[in-house]
């Protein structure tokens, strides 16, 4: 009797954490670095290869403080005659025909206390790649570090910017 | 136990300390793109400023609406605007609530069985048209009730009766200001309220208009008296027989026994005419028809000493430009016609036509009618003669006396159609409820008064199936195919604006949000012998049967219609600090002989009414007089009076008992005398504030760019809490209910605390007051709160662990703590400021000078490469304030208006002894 | 060193290979270590009890248990000391060099290390000459064990700095901050294999005595046997949560797959090492301790894969390679130089060349074909009639089959003045 539970018991448990680190597979993989977009954008062919400026899609980078996604239209600006037999192309032809504007999952995100203005960092001087990493190289777009707080104010220490609490806590 | 098992037990503990998981916040979230490339100019993540105009009361004020992503988040008033000039009531602030409310009607309803069922607007729009045909067929008459309606919607409504053959009604209003517009009508032969302009005089006399509170136009008549008195330009002297904000602030308030005012008025009349020069003659017959008397007869009678009388006597006779306005409980007493014909008289012989008194700018009040109208509105309803009635943004179950049978002859009528955003006491009895859209959701006009064209513009689509006011109207006039026009009123309005005003007129109202138009001028003369008629009853010994109940409008409902709002609740009634419930005002000489204190409950009975109440103890309520809210008590016996129509708001013989019971009421001020603490100083007090050096350990701040401070001109504040609810909406304060408050668990981070003392009341608007050395900040045991290098005490609520020290620490108790974790109801949840977070339970949270103000300032002068300039941008309280009285600004600026404050002889911090070095600089009052 | 700087990008071979050596690195030195800072504590603790209760027993295993961890003395030494220079040479190598973090960082450990393996050696002898050292070496093998293992926690917060590389500037504003939590799970998850490895040891070569043979003591044998087994029970009992907790307490950044399902080996295999020890019937296997040992260096492999996997992902697209993109963020710098154009041009010229760098530069470029033909090709057709050009521009027709047709760009007619202009200008001035 003991021994059946004893073997119960054992079982469970590695049981249980093998399916725990199943689980949290699944959950890296909805929500994790890398996630999936409704479009499989690669930033490897537009801002590889053909070298777009990363400010020609995200307009406001340099002057809001969220740098956002491009318009649909922009896209629909090359796309409405390049590539068009691709089925991604096809799909965002789609939703601007169909005026849904796409839902992208989002790879950086701050918390919602937090005042962060794109604007002003660009205009210091910080280059893009410096807190988003190679995104020319990635076919898909992945977060490369964790934002932190001491991260950012690690580097705020060094270049001089205001390390005031109310700086960026709302 | 044994070494070892303790030594285990402490291994054990220790490793099972929680380890935290690398706290990723949900980075799950979406976000979405545009489709099309937002319109120039607009920046998502930057706020976008429409102009428009408030609603919520018949004033008028204009607001700029500051839109983020799509939906306003804050309403401002538009300086330069004829009405508001910049500033904007709690009732306007609060107003944002009215458009998110999650009660506000969302479709059409059509009674079904008795209960309101969803139905589409094609078939609400066709059953209307077919009961409006099927009326007409049996002879009955289709009727179109509505409140106070002006510019292009009264003008469409006009043209919709018109067409379908309805009668339009008079408008009905609950403050239909019936007795003034009587008397200007006899006098003058101009049936509606003139617009007064303060501005131009040095001596005002008001009789009982609440001009502060909620009289025709309370922000702009607030904000001509504070800029005039500042000027040093205004005396103002306020007769009331009860006791009023308005009153508290007035230069000097004399108390009248109740109905004494014409008796008062008429005895100021004859002075004048004797002793003012250049000589005005009026009728023979006139002259006759004022009673003679003497000051001592007059001051036995109206309970006014007689040096008082002299005074106000002589000040009247030697102004230059003196005004006399009479209005609210002034004139809804019996002889209320008297009280407003005499004030018209006096206007008359004090010259004040057309500079002060202008009837060519009048306050279109001309098609409202009075609570006559409504006694043969319902008497028609009750006899069947009602096919079709209209109900448009009108309130009349809930506000008519019960005698008039309101609400059940209006089941009586074919069809009765709802139309408001609520479902309020009258919507909930029709059979067809239509859905308006918010003032913020639609297209339309306004005219406050005669002479201004104000916009309205949707700065969001309509949250729920609703259609704005034109479009409604335009529905019902209909096509035959029932199909409502989209968006049809927009083009209408835009034709006829275009047409009336000009190209460049429309542009201008488009951008600017008003315009104001010439008007023609209208020479004014006196009909001396319906003046006689209108004075029939001033000589008469008649008076208000004391002990006298008065029904008053109220600064925080209105007539009521502003009571679903829940921060208007929450917000403290000025002379009572009292936020949630209903209250009947007693004197302190009633309370003392009934043995009544705050929050014992009465019975109050008159006649065949009565009700139930907790009494509060009102000082400098005269003795006999009792006060309610008039939306306080349901269905109070209102009588009309034969001579004006209007309503006669007072209840005479009225009768307190206790009924041994203490009703729970939170009342937020601890005490309504200052305890001699010298926060409002007087003489003795003045001692204390010399400024000596002071000894302290930590380390001196410094400040390199900024220092921000604010000045608190404690002459101009009249208590409006305007910036209270400014505040909330701009902070995302949450209401936190009766409950909390009970507890004495405010939320709010502004207050106004009165202080009564010498027979008169101040005010003292008491926030964060970012102390130099605050006792907060050095017993935070998390270093949540600290102070900024510009000289704010911030408080970072992701470091606040709610140990609430700093709230036991702060003399000024400021800090507020966020006891639960607060909702915001779908859709108000669209309401709150996404640049200031939400805190979450446990956090401590406070004034902050709106920081992200500052942020947002200093962001733009970034841009451009500047250092901020004074007044380019100011915190949420001081923009609303309609006197003016609050000043934000940068200290180490020397040219800035908050520096020259700080520095001005009248400045001085509330309890400077202690040490704190606030940065809030108090301007103390110097009233005569 | 530029203290913002991250690890800079190095060529994907380069890294494959440095990784590699590292896995390589590790699963010699880790195991090793780990089984000598197991083994000495168990030895110590043994020793320590058996000297107050006067068991010679204990004192026997606890001699023989550190002598089966160490081999000798120079293999504790050398084995102990020598790899730690190469493990912590590759670390700095990854992050970007010698200097990518103060020299502290990776000194400090192995200064403890020379402090700590050389005392541990002591006890070790002196456990050998007596079974029951006086204080002394007892106290010295005790400071040598802390040592070690601050040595090998300090080791794995530098291991830790591979997995969430983009904390590198963080960590060297203050070292402080080389404390992350998924170093210390590791650690505790390698102090967790260790002391199942050398259970797996103490059954595999200790308490072997035949029955029957000289100095064969049963007694002995099952007291071996019981602390191997139980060694090995707690390891492999501790080791699944440690491991899921490692993966929680992990960096998002270095998640992928291979992580999991090298992190998922390892229930496996603990339940591999627990169900035949504790719960099968009888006497059970008679010689478990060569499956525990195989079974805990396949853990220790399992969990170091996991590791590099981690370490391989976090490093992905964190710095761009060098290169004309490298610090996007600004316009193109597109365009040739050109001549300084005539005073009253200048401006449309200014602003054509913005056009072309907002709107033109996605397709075109003047030299060479990214989409539309380069300018130099396709502008001198227009001799420069500024009229035809700006009509092309209004309205664009499919011309040469090899290019896709191109799309009416979004802009106004004044940008597609000066642009035109622009254009004919830098061809005619030309490179």
């Amino acid at each position: 009797m003991k021994k059946t539970i004893a073997t119960i018991a054992a079982l469970g448990y590695f049981g249980v954490s093998f399916l725990l680190v199943g689980g949290l597979w699944y959950l890296w993989y909805r929500t994790g670095p890398a996630p999936l977009q409704p479009i499989a954008f690669p930033h490897t062919v537009h801002a590889g290869r053909l070298q777009i400026p990363c400010t020609f899609c995200h307009i406001f980078a340099d002057r809001a403080r969220s740098a956002g996604a491009p318009p649909l239209e922009k896209c629909m600006g090359c796309h409405k005659t390049i590539a068009t037999e691709k089925e991604e192309i096809r799909k965002l032809t789609r939703h601007y025909e169909e005026r849904r504007p796409i839902e992208w999952k989002r790879v950086y995100a701050l918390p919602d206390f937090i005042y962060f203005s794109h604007k002003r960092h660009v205009k210091a001087g910080v280059e893009c790649a410096m807190c988003h990493g190679d995104v020319a190289g990635m076919k898909r777009v992945r977060r490369v570090n964790e934002l932190i707080m001491g991260w950012c104010v690690s580097c705020h220490r060094v270049r001089g910017a205001p390390r005031d609490c109310a700086t960026c806590h709302k | 136990m044994k070494r070892r098992n303790f030594l285990w037990l402490l291994g054990v503990i220790s490793g099972s300390t929680v380890m935290s998981a690398c706290g990723s916040p949900n980075r799950s979230a979406k976000f979405t793109s545009y489709l099309l490339p937002p319109e120039e100019g607009i920046v998502p993540g930057e706020p976008s400023f429409h102009p428009s105009t408030c609603t919520e009361c018949p004033a008028g004020c204009g607001v700029m609406a500051r839109v983020r992503e799509g939906r306003p988040v804050k309403l401002e008033g538009i300086p330069g605007h004829p009405v508001s000039d910049g500033g904007l009531c709690v009732r306007g602030q609060s107003s944002l609530y009215r458009l998110y409310h999650p009660e506000r009607l969302r479709g059409p309803l059509a009674r079904n069985g008795g209960k309101l069922r969803p139905i589409s607007w094609e078939d609400a729009f066709s059953r209307v048209a077919g009961s409006l045909k099927g009326s007409r067929e049996k002879g009955r008459k289709n009727l179109f009730l509505s409140g106070r309606t002006t510019g292009s919607v009264s003008r469409i409504a006009d043209a919709a009766c018109e067409r379908l053959g309805v009668e339009r009604l008079p408008e009905y209003e609950v403050y239909s200001h019936a007795a003034v517009k009587e008397a200007n009508a006899l006098l003058f032969g101009e049936r509606d309220v003139p617009h007064y302009r303060i501005e131009e005089a040095d001596f005002l006399l008001t009789v009982g208009a609440d001009l502060l509170e909620t009289h025709v136009s309370p922000v702009a008549y607030t904000r001509k008296i504070s800029s005039a008195r500042a000027g040093g330009n205004l005396l103002w002297y306020h007769v009331e027989p009860h006791i009023s904000l308005t009153g508290a602030n007035a230069d000097r308030r004399y108390a009248i026994a109740p109905g004494r005012e014409p008796l008062l008025l008429s005895f100021l009349l004859r002075e004048v005419l004797e002793k003012r020069t250049p000589k005005v003659r009026l009728p023979a017959e006139l002259l006759a028809a004022l009673p003679r008397t003497t000051a001592s007869t007059v001051s036995g009678i109206a309970g006014i000493p007689p040096e008082s009388l002299k005074e106000i006597a002589d000040r009247l006779a030697a102004a230059k430009r003196p005004l006399v306005i009479a209005g609210g409980v002034g004139t809804s007493q019996p002889g209320g016609l008297d009280v407003a014909s005499a004030a018209g008289l006096l206007q008359w012989v004090t010259g004040a036509f057309p500079e002060r008194v202008d009837f060519a700018r009048s306050e279109n009040y001309r098609a409202v009618g009075t609570l006559r109208d409504m006694e043969n509105l319902s008497a028609r309803m009750g006899r069947g003669e009602a096919g079709v009635l209209f109900l448009f943004r009108t309130d009349p179950v809930s506000s008519l006396p019960p005698r008039l049978a309101f609400r059940e002859n209006l089941k009586k009528a074919d069809l009765s159609v709802g139309m408001g955003e609520f479902l309020d006491d009258t919507l909930r009895e029709a059979d067809l409820v239509l859905p308006l859209s918010h003032s913020l959701e639609s297209w339309g006009d306004v005219e406050p008064r005669r002479g201004i064209v104000s916009l309205l513009q949707p700065v969001l689509p309509p949250l729920h199936d609703t259609l704005s006011d034109g479009d409604v109207l335009l529905g019902l006039l209909g096509n035959p195919s029932g199909k409502r026009p989209a968006g049809g009123y927009r083009d209408l309005l835009a034709a006829a604006w275009g047409k009336r005003l000009g190209e460049s007129g429309r542009s201008r109202l488009l951008r600017q949000g008003y315009l104001e138009e010439a008007v023609p001028k209208k020479p004014v003369s006196l009909d001396g012998k319906k003046a006689v008629s209108a004075l029939r009853g001033v000589g008469e010994a008649g008076d208000v049967g004391k002990p006298v109940l008065f029904l008053t409008p109220s600064l925080r409902t209105f007539d009521g219609r502003s009571r679903n709002l829940p921060l208007l609740s929450e917000i403290p009634d000025p002379l009572t600090t009292i936020t949630y419930g209903s209250w009947i005002s007693v004197s302190e000489d009633t309370a003392t002989r009934a043995g009544l204190r705050d929050r014992d409950e009465v019975t109050v009975a008159a006649a065949d009414w009565k009700v139930v109440l907790p009494a509060k103890v009102q000082p400098g309520l005269p003795a006999g007089v009792f006060v309610v809210f008039r939306d306080a008590v349901p269905a109070p016996p209102i009588r009309t009076d034969p001579r004006t129509g209007g309503p006669v708001d007072t209840i005479e013989g009225v009768r307190i008992a206790k009924t041994g019971r203490t009703v729970a009421i939170p009342i937020l001020s601890g005490s309504l005398s200052q305890q001699g603490r010298g926060l409002i100083p007087d003489p003795v007090h003045r001692e204390e504030e010399r400024r000596h050096k002071r000894w302290t350990l930590y380390p001196e701040h410094e400040h390199k760019e900024y220092r921000w401070a604010m000045a608190v001109d404690l002459d101009r504040c009249n208590g409006c809490t305007a910036c209270v609810a400014a505040c909330h909406i701009e902070n995302n304060v949450p209401v936190v209910g009766k409950k909390d408050h009970l507890k004495g668990r405010e939320m709010s981070w502004l207050r106004i605390e009165p202080f009564y003392g010498k027979g008169a009341v101040d005010f003292l608007p008491m926030l964060c007051q970012q102390c130099h050395y605050a006792p907060c900040e050095t017993v935070c045991p998390v270093f949540a709160a600290y102070h900024n290098p510009e000289g704010l005490n911030v408080q970072v609520y992701k470091r606040c662990v709610g140990t609430r020290y700093c709230s036991n620490n702060c003399p000024y108790k400021v800090r507020r703590f966020n006891w639960w974790q607060h909702r915001w109801p779908e859709p108000m949840d669209r309401m709150l400021n996404p640049d200031v977070p939400a805190r979450e339970v446990g956090v401590m949270e406070k004034c902050t000078f709106c920081i992200q103000r500052i942020r947002a300032g200093k962001d733009k002068a970034k841009d451009e490469g500047r250092k901020v300039r004074d007044g380019e941008f100011t915190t949420a309280c001081a923009q609303s304030c309609p006197t003016g009285a609050l000043t934000f600004g940068n200290l180490l600026d020397e040219d800035s208006k908050v520096y020259r404050l700080a520095h001005s002889e009248r400045a001085y911090r509330v309890f400077e002894t202690l040490g704190t070095v606030p940065s809030i600089h108090y301007l103390r009052g110097g009233k005569p | 060193m530029n203290p913002l700087a991250l690890p800079p990008a190095m060529s994907p071979d380069t890294f494959l290979v440095l990784r590699y050596l590292l896995i390589a690195a590790l699963l010699l030195y880790l195991p090793f270590l780990g089984i000598v800072i197991a083994g000495s504590a168990a030895s110590l603790a043994l020793n320590f009890f058996g000297r107050e209760d006067r068991d010679e027993g204990a004192l026997r295993l606890s001699r023989e248990w550190i002598e089966a961890v160490t081999v000798n003395r120079w293999v504790l030494l050398l084995l102990g000391l020598l790899p730690y220079p190469a493990v912590a040479y590759l670390c700095l190598r990854i992050l970007g060099g010698r200097t990518s973090l103060p020299a502290i960082a990776w000194i400090v450990p192995f200064g403890a290390l020379l402090v700590g393996c050389p005392l541990l050696s002591l006890y070790r002898s002196a456990i050998r000459r007596t079974g029951e050292p006086p204080a002394a070496p007892f106290r010295a093998g005790t400071a040598g064990l802390l040592a070690t293992g601050f040595a090998s926690y300090l080791m794995f917060l530098l291991l830790g700095v591979l997995a969430d590389p983009a904390k590198l500037p963080l960590v060297r504003s203050n070292l402080v901050f080389l404390f992350s939590w998924h170093s210390l799970v590791g650690f505790l998850l390698f102090l967790a294999l260790s002391f199942g490895l050398a259970g797996g040891i103490a059954l595999r070569f200790l308490g072997r005595s035949k029955a029957g043979e000289a100095g064969a003591d049963p007694g002995y044998d099952a007291r071996v046997r019981t602390a191997g087994t139980s060694f090995a029970l707690g390891g492999a009992l501790a080791a699944p949560a440690l491991v899921v907790l490692y993966l929680v307490s992990l960096p998002a950044t270095g998640m992928s797959a291979g992580v999991f399902v090298m992190a998922a080996a390892v229930p496996v295999l603990a339940l591999a090492v627990f169900a035949p020890l504790s719960l099968l019937p009888g006497n059970g296997e008679r010689t478990p301790g060569d499956r525990v040992t195989s079974l805990f260096v396949l853990m220790f492999l399992a969990v170091i894969l996991c590791y590099q996997a981690a370490v391989g992902n976090a490093f992905q697209g964190l710095s761009a390679p060098p290169g004309p993109l490298a610090a996007a963020g600004a316009v193109s710098k597109g365009g040739p130089e050109t001549e300084k154009p005539a005073a009253g041009d200048a401006a449309a010229l200014e602003k054509g060349k913005k056009v072309y760098d907002a709107v033109c530069s996605v397709c075109h470029r003047f030299d060479v074909k990214i989409i539309g033909p380069p300018y130099n090709d396709v502008v001198p057709k227009y001799k420069g009639n500024v009229e035809k050009l700006k009509a092309f521009i209004r309205n664009p027709v499919k011309v040469d089959p090899s290019f896709p047709a191109m799309p009416k760009p979004p802009i106004k007619e004044d940008e597609i003045d000066a642009v035109a202009r622009y254009l004919l200008f830098t061809v005619k001035v030309g490179k």
